[in-house]
Order: structure tokens, then C-alpha cells, then sequence
């Protein structure tokens, strides 16, 4: 990443992060979202819905070729034109040349992404073409001079006042602060470029092949009189939006404006296929159609083995107004046409890889986003394969490779190097190489505290403590991972008193390693696959179930060593064999009916959702039922308890200012309950609560589960 | 168009038309049901009056030829003829839509002539005029309707229209009637 790509992206959070009308737009807009959302989903059902999309999509990146010439075929039958441009380029000069040849001077045009992308207006304008937006949001930007900040509502960073000052300099008179006086100056101003241009130009939501259709959704409109009232019509659309069947866009239909706006269907649905009957000059005619079918970058999308469930892309905007991340930033800070998650993988595929290389680090990795997707993308999955690739370009950071790499097998030097690093805070602390640890050691200290590196690691600890079970009922191992062993051995410590009360021994491989996420995530499988085995080798051992505390480590051991060991049968199989017998803490307990005992001390307990343990493992409803089986345990919901708290590993180095952010928003959603306890299951969130809290001045008990489990016992 | 017979038939249109009057009225949407083509013109009557209408253009159908717009509305310039010239000043467009869809509200119409498009698209206020019998379920069945009409050969324009036109790109506030009609009445008539 370049230095300067680099500085204007913190510059930009910066701005953001101060820019108060933005902040609290994105806010109220984010807290009632999902409920609107979900209320628009009672009718249908969502994941059947999210299925049906995905098949049509899928269907037609499988038989991509097949379907463009269909469709080619099809609209030329109708008697559209259709052309298919290569790159941004090779589509503008096309429009362009056809303004030109037919002396077209002025053009309207209707809300379209692919246009956005490839910066249509900017180039009809060099060529004396005058261009209109017509989608409100997108009149407003363009009279600002300004890109879209959201791919629905484009102008939602804007308040009426700035809106009024752009349309006062527009008419040259006043205009007042007045949501409806604007919108009916809009449409006044509006229809008069509808009514006098010469070509009308429009993206296109679906491309259906058997009948050679595009379709539009919209709400205002704007797009039935742009494919109506100018005698030309141009459709730009892009190949991932062929479907084969008219009926395969049913699903498209009902699933994108319920997760863009919670709307049922948009106002308008309009389906032009082929030329269709105009009036030129007082004189019935044929309307001209061009259709555009755009590649720039989307073909190698299309044909990536990884990348392309992309395509499955509605551009309903759902996935940025449930992040974490675009909630406090908003839209710009990415740069980019396409914001958000989504949006620096359509970046690296249509804007080239390194255009997305510093927007791809706002990812969290939360993986909220995936959860709302009606198009099933894996979007944080694909965000951390962008990331593996770009750093597979780049090599890893040196630091990585000569200092932690080695060591990371070694937990006992492990120990050592962290111990010496919170220590002295020196060089070992800086860049890349510490950032991707499971414990995030940065100097940053601005938003929380860090944890001390314990003296002695629970690895040791173990060996000092006389578990008193005389004929247990079941003998588990513990899989601790780094964050407590080294950090939090107190989790540990309470862990084995739980379950020792339950009569269960409770074992500890020493033979057992870092996880090995740390290395994945900076894209080095070499030591992923060496961690893999130590462990597997570590927990083999003939245990009625492997225990963890730690999600992120939980879900290593139970899908990452198989995944990394695809290539290797056998060890694959070894993987699953022990991915087999993992439970986490909870979850062991809640399955076995555990109650709380009566000595318990009382407490008013709230608790955090970690992302990991609510999205990847699906276990948020163990450590409830856990919890809430005791009498001296009043537990209360947060608001939103499963967005993020800021952490995600490397994250709050990375962009500290986001992380404050995010983290701030827990915090405070912590305190309106009045709880005295927070209560959750990973270390990680533990290590940026209980900092956070500390930092804040939250008066709060930050606990694990375990910890206030094993309270008085 | 017709919608086929046993597509209805299992489907109370009574049922159907409640369903979609409960959710038109989320959407500001005015429902109304008449019996006959005079009662037709009595909504359109009650609508011109409420609205203070000066000039109506309307497209004719079979159907509203049947009924027949020009004459027996009074108290307002009623334009059949030259719509394109008329469109652009009138109050209020009427045109027919083919197909009704309970759940969502939506009315589905084959627009390929132009001036059944405009009269849809530029007035304040659009009346649909939808014959009862072509009520369906949900969206599927639309589809399943414009399948066996059409086959692939699909008219050259399908206009969905649901509620009026709508925007809240300015701060999130709804507000009606941005490009196209403010007001939409969807008259059903038996
Ligand atoms: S990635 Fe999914 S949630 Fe995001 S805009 Fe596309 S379809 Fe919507
Ligand atoms: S994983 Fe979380 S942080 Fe990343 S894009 Fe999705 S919602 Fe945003």
C-alpha cells in the first residue's frame, strides 16, 4: 500500500469520524434499520428466499457465455443494439460517440451503479454532453459535485440545509429547509431535462436471457421516464446481473427492496424488452435501445473459483447498514464507488487489486454482514482471501517472517517474547507483525488498556493445581489458546473449579500451540498447516471431548486445521476426528443441564455476543441458558448485544479511532441497562471490554462466563 | 388481458381484494370496488371533485371505452384524443392495468403504447382502473399469468406499479410524488 493511499485514508476517517450530521444520519438510520428489515421479511421466508437468488445466480456465472449470447440474441431480435464493452473506457467512448452521431446534447439518466463506476458523467461532460441525474440523491451529489456515500441512498449524508444551499444556487433564488417544497422543486426542475433530451440512460437491475429483458426497480420514477420520454435509450449493465429465466427474477424482486429499503416491491418495476413504440417529433417511431453489457473486471470475477459468489450481489446495500464499521465512517471513507465490505471486492475487481488494499482493512471481521446477505455472500470470507492475496503479492512482512513465525509453535518462548514485548513497548510492538497476533500488544493505549502478560502462563499454573475429582465422570482436554494462557490464565484457573464441581477431570495437552489464525490471517498457510498438525498431534489423545473458551480458537480446531490440511487426506481426517469432540465451555455445560449453584454471588449480568461464538459456532443461547439458571442472577439484554466491541484481533491497532468508535457504542449500550456484570465467552472481547471499561471509567465487572461460574465455589 | 380461469378459480376474490386493500392503505394507496362501469364514474366523479381537477386525460381501453370517460364526468376537460399533446397539463390520468397482485398491492400492465405510459407517469394523480377477475395471490402467480399469455415474447414494456412514486433521499424523509403520480386510486370493477 502506498504511503500516500494510506494517509488519505486516515484522513478521511478523520474527517468522517468528526463530521456530526454523517454520524448521527448513519446512527438513527442503523438503529432502525433491522427492524424494519426484518418486520419486511414476516411474510416471506428469508433464508428460502436468499437460496432462490443464489441458485439464479449461480446458474448463470456457470453458463455465463451461454447466457450473454442469449441474451444478445434475444434483445437483437427485439431490435436492441447490443454492445459489449470491455472496460470503463470502451463503454463511455461507445455512448459517447452515439451522443455524437445522432447530436444528442443533453441526457438524463436514472440511478445506476455500473454508470458510477465507470464515471460516465465526468466523460460525456469533457464532450460537451450535458448530463442530468434524475434519482434525487443523485441530482443533489451532482449539483454538490459529489459521489454517492451509500449505493441506495446516496445523499443520506446530507442534511436539508446543505441541501437547500445546492438548490438555492441552482434556480438562483432562495430555497427553504423543506423536505416536500425540495422534493417538488426537484421534480419541476427535473421533468423539464426529461421532456427536452435527446437520449435517456439507465443501468439495469436484471438481465433476463430467454427474453433478452432489463429490468429496473425503482421508486421515484425516474426510470420510466428516462426509458420513455427521450427517443434513445441506453441500458449499461453488468454481466453478473444475467439471469437465464424470466421467473428467476421473482426472487430478485421480492428480496432486494425488502433488504434495501423494507419495502414489499419498489413503486416501479419496469421491464423493456427490445425497441418499443415512442413518439419523435409529434411522429410515431420505433425508440432506439443500446444495451451495454459492461465487463471491467467482472468477467475475472465471474471466473474465480472464489470470488465469484460476488455475483450474487443485488446491491441492496444491507450489508453496510448492519456494519460496525461503515455505521461510524459512512460511505466515502472507502474512496470508491462501492463502499463497505462489498465494496472493496468489487473495487479490487473492477478498480485493480491495489486500489483496495487499504479500504479491505476496515473489516473487522465481524461477520455481520454475511448474516443479512440476501445474496449469501461470504463477504468477510472473501475480504480475508483478498487480504491473503494481496500479501501474497507483497510477501509477508519481514518482521513476521524472521521473528514470530518461528516462535509461534513454541508457546513457551511465545510466552517469553509477549512478556518482554508488554514490557519494554519497544520495536517488537511495531507494524504488521504484532498487530496480526491474537493479542493485540499495540502502543496504542489511547482507547483501552491492555492486559498484563501474566507471570506465569495457565500452562504452568495447571501443573500446581490438585484437582480433587476421585472418579470423574468424564475427562476432558482443555484447548486454551494463546489469550489465556498467556493473558487471561484466570479463565482457565475458573474453568477447571467448574468443572471439577462436576466431577469432570480436566486435562492439558502441553504439547498444544497458537491456534495458527494469527498466520492465516496474514496469509501464511505454511505455518497455519505446521500449527494444524502440532495440535492435532496435541489433542489426539483418547478425551471424551476437547473444551474451549476461546471461539476464535474453537472454530480453528473445528473447521481451519481441515480446511488447511485439504490437501493431506489423512491429516484431514485427524482433523475432523478431533474437530469432532470439541464443545465450547457453555455449550458443554448448557447440554448438560448445568444449574448455577445457590451460593452464587448476586448479580444484574448483561451479555456481549462475540462474533464468533453468535455467527461462525451459532452458540449465543448456551452461555444464556447457562446464566440465567440461577436465582442470585438477574440477567438483562443489551441493545444490539451482538454488534461488535471493537476488537477483531488486529483492529483496534489498525485504525484505533474506528475501534474507539465501535467500542464506544458497546460501552454505552452496556451502561443504559444498568447491569453491574458484562458477561461473554472470548478472551478478545474480554481484552477491549474490560480495557474499554476501564479506560471509560465504566464502573462494570468485565467477566468471562467461567470466571463468574466459578465465583464462590 | 384475462387472467386464466383457474388461476381464480380456489382464490375468493373477496379474500384477494380485502388482501390487497389492507396492504394498499400502508402505502397511501385509495382502493375502491365498483359493480358496474357507472359506478366506475362515480369514483372518478368523487376523485375530480376532492382534487379540484381541471383536465383528465385518459387512455382508452376496451374497458373504458365500454365505460366510457368522455361526456359523463362533469365539471372537467376530459381528453381521449391527442394525449400526448394533453399529458403534460392534466390533473389526473386514467388508464387500465392487467393484473393485480393481492399480497404486494402491485398492478402489472402492458405498456407498450406510449400514451398508456404517459398518462400512468406525468399527472399528480393516476387512476387505475383493474377488473376484479384478475386478482391474483402473490407475485409468482403474476408471472405465472404473463407466462402463459406470452411465452418468451414478453411485451416490449411491463410496468409493475405499486403505491405512488416516493423518495427519502433527503434525510430519510418519505415524501410522495418525486417523478411519477403523488396519488395512485386503484378502482377494481366487477
Ligand atoms: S453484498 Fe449482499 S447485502 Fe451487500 S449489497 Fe450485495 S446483496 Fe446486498
Ligand atoms: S464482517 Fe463486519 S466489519 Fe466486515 S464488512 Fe462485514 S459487517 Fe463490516
Amino acid at each position: 500500500m502506498s504511503m500516500l493511499a494510506k494517509k488519505e485514508l486516515t484522513d478521511n476517517i478523520k474527517k468522517a469520524l468528526n463530521n456530526e450530521n454523517l454520524r448521527s444520519a448513519l446512527g438513527s438510520f442503523a438503529d432502525g434499520f433491522v427492524q424494519d428489515r426484518n418486520a419486511a421479511y414476516e411474510d416471506e421466508d428469508f433464508e428460502a428466499l436468499r437460496k432462490k437468488v443464489r441458485e439464479a445466480r449461480d446458474y448463470a456465472v456457470e453458463h455465463l457465455d451461454e447466457l450473454a449470447d442469449k441474451f444478445q440474441e434475444e434483445a437483437e431480435k427485439r431490435g436492441a443494439i447490443v454492445y459489449r464493452a470491455k472496460d470503463a473506457q470502451d463503454a463511455n467512448q461507445y455512448i459517447q460517440k452515439l451522443c455524437e452521431e445522432k447530436g444528442v446534447e443533453t441526457v438524463v439518466k436514472s440511478k445506476s451503479m455500473a454508470t458510477e463506476e465507470i464515471f460516465l458523467n465526468k466523460h460525456l461532460e469533457k464532450h460537451d454532453i450535458d448530463i442530468t441525474e434524475t434519482d434525487l440523491g443523485e441530482w443533489i451529489l451532482q449539483l454538490q459535485e459529489s459521489h454517492p456515500s451509500h449505493m441506495v441512498m446516496p445523499a443520506i449524508h446530507l442534511k436539508k440545509e446543505e441541501v437547500a444551499d445546492l438548490f438555492s444556487e441552482e434556480v438562483g433564488y432562495e430555497v427553504s429547509p423543506e423536505v416536500e417544497g425540495q422534493v417538488e422543486l426537484a421534480r419541476q426542475e427535473l421533468r423539464k431535462k426529461f421532456l427536452s433530451a435527446g437520449m435517456g440512460i439507465t443501468g439495469g437491475n436484471l438481465a433476463i436471457a430467454e427474453t433478452g429483458t432489463i429490468a429496473l426497480v425503482t421508486n421515484e420514477g425516474n426510470a420510466r421516464l428516462t426509458t420513455t420520454l427521450p427517443p434513445i435509450h441506453v441500458a449499461v449493465v453488468g454481466y453478473e446481473k444475467l439471469i437465464a429465466k424470466f421467473e428467476d427474477a421473482i426472487a430478485a424482486l421480492k428480496a432486494l427492496p425488502r433488504s434495501a429499503t423494507a419495502q414489499h416491491i419498489t413503486s416501479y418495476v419496469t421491464m423493456v424488452t427490445g425497441q418499443v413504440p415512442t413518439i419523435v417529433e409529434g411522429e410515431e417511431g420505433k425508440k432506439e435501445l443500446h444495451i451495454i453489457l459492461l465487463d471491467n473486471g467482472r468477467r475475472e470475477m465471474l471466473s474465480d473459483p472464489t470470488f465469484k459468489q460476488a455475483a450474487r450481489c443485488l446491491r441492496c446495500a444491507s450489508c453496510l447498514n448492519v456494519c460496525p464499521i461503515y455505521k461510524q465512517v459512512g460511505g466515502h471513507v472507502y474512496g470508491h464507488v462501492y463502499a463497505g465490505g462489498i465494496g472493496s471486492i468489487l473495487t479490487a475487481f473492477f478498480h485493480g487489486y491495489e486500489t483496495s488494499d487499504d479500504v479491505q482493512e476496515m473489516c473487522i471481521g465481524c461477520r455481520r454482514c454475511a448474516e443479512f446477505c440476501p445474496g449469501n455472500i461470504n463477504i468477510p470470507d472473501l475480504i480475508l482471501e483478498l487480504r491473503r492475496r494481496l500479501t501474497e503479492k507483497r510477501g509477508l512482512p519481514f518482521i513476521f517472517n524472521v521473528g514470530i513465525k518461528g516462535i509461534l509453535g513454541n508457546s513457551r518462548l511465545m510466552h517469553t517474547g509477549l512478556k518482554l514485548a508488554s514490557k519494554f513497548q519497544g520495536p517488537i510492538t511495531d507494524g504488521d507483525m504484532i498487530r496480526h497476533l491474537p493479542l493485540a500488544f499495540s502502543e496504542i493505549t489511547e482507547c483501552k488498556s491492555l492486559p498484563k502478560i501474566a507471570d506465569k502462563p495457565f500452562r504452568d499454573q495447571i501443573k500446581n493445581i490438585n484437582q480433587k475429582v476421585d472418579s470423574p465422570t468424564e475427562t476432558v482436554a482443555f484447548y486454551a489458546g494463546c489469550a489465556i494462557d498467556f493473558a487471561y490464565p484466570e479463565v482457565g484457573t475458573s474453568l477447571v473449579k467448574v468443572l471439577n464441581k462436576e466431577n469432570i477431570k480436566v486435562e492439558f495437552p502441553q504439547t498444544q500451540a497458537c491456534c495458527g489464525v494469527p498466520a492465516k490471517y496474514l496469509g501464511d498457510m505454511e505455518t497455519m498447516r505446521k500449527l494444524a498438525k502440532q495440535n492435532i498431534k496435541a489433542l489426539e489423545g483418547s478425551y471424551d471431548h476437547i473444551i474451549t473458551a476461546c471461539p476464535t480458537c474453537a472454530e480453528a480446531v473445528i473447521e481451519g486445521f481441515a480446511e488447511a490440511l485439504a490437501g493431506e487426506p489423512e491429516w484431514q481426517r485427524r482433523a475432523k476426528k478431533v474437530a469432532s469432540k470439541v464443545k465450547d465451555f457453555s455449550q458443554y455445560l448448557a447440554n448438560k443441564g448445568y444449574e448455577v449453584g445457590d451460593g452464587t454471588k448476586k448479580r444484574k449480568v448483561t451479555y456481549h455476543d462475540s462474533c464468533h461464538l453468535t455467527r461462525s459456532l451459532r452458540l449465543q443461547e448456551k452461555p444464556r441458558e447457562v446464566l440465567k439458571s440461577s436465582n442470585n442472577i438477574d440477567f438483562v439484554e443489551m441493545r444490539d448485544s451482538d454488534i461488535c466491541c471493537g476488537f477483531g484481533g488486529s483492529y483496534s491497532f489498525k485504525h484505533p479511532n474506528v475501534a474507539k468508535e465501535v467500542l464506544k457504542d458497546k460501552l454505552d449500550n452496556v451502561e443504559a441497562t444498568g447491569a453491574d456484570t458484562l458477561a461473554m465467552d472470548c478472551p478478545g472481547c474480554l481484552m477491549q471490554l474490560k480495557g474499554g471499561a476501564d479506560k471509560h471509567g465504566v464502573n462494570i465487572d468485565v467477566k468471562h462466563t467461567a470466571e463468574i461460574l466459578a465465583e464462590n465455589l | 388481458m384475462a387472467v386464466a380461469e383457474d388461476k381464480v378459480i380456489g382464490n375468493n376474490l373477496d379474500e384477494l381484494y380485502d388482501r390487497f386493500v389492507k396492504k394498499a392503505e400502508t402505502l397511501t394507496t385509495q382502493v375502491y370496488r365498483a359493480k358496474s362501469g357507472n359506478e366506475v364514474l362515480e369514483y372518478i366523479q368523487k376523485e375530480v371533485n376532492e382534487l379540484g381537477a381541471k383536465k383528465v386525460v385518459g387512455h382508452e381501453s376496451e374497458l373504458l371505452a365500454e365505460i366510457g370517460l368522455k361526456g359523463k364526468i362533469e365539471g372537467v376537460d376530459v381528453k381521449t384524443k391527442n394525449i400526448v399533446e394533453e399529458v403534460e397539463t392534466a390533473d389526473i390520468g386514467i388508464s387500465e392495468l392487467d393484473i393485480a397482485v393481492a399480497k404486494s398491492s402491485t398492478l402489472i400492465q402492458n405498456a407498450e403504447s406510449y400514451e398508456k405510459r404517459v398518462v400512468s407517469m406525468l399527472p399528480k394523480t393516476h387512476i387505475a382502473i383493474v377488473k376484479t377477475n384478475n386478482l391474483v395471490p402473490d407475485l409468482p402467480d403474476a408471472f405465472e399469468v404473463l407466462r402463459e399469455k406470452y411465452g418468451t415474447a414478453v411485451p416490449p414494456y411491463l410496468a409493475f406499479i405499486t403505491g405512488p412514486s416516493k423518495t427519502a433521499d433527503i434525510e430519510r424523509t418519505l415524501t410522495i410524488g418525486v417523478h411519477g403520480p403523488g396519488r395512485l386510486v386503484v378502482i377494481f370493477v366487477d
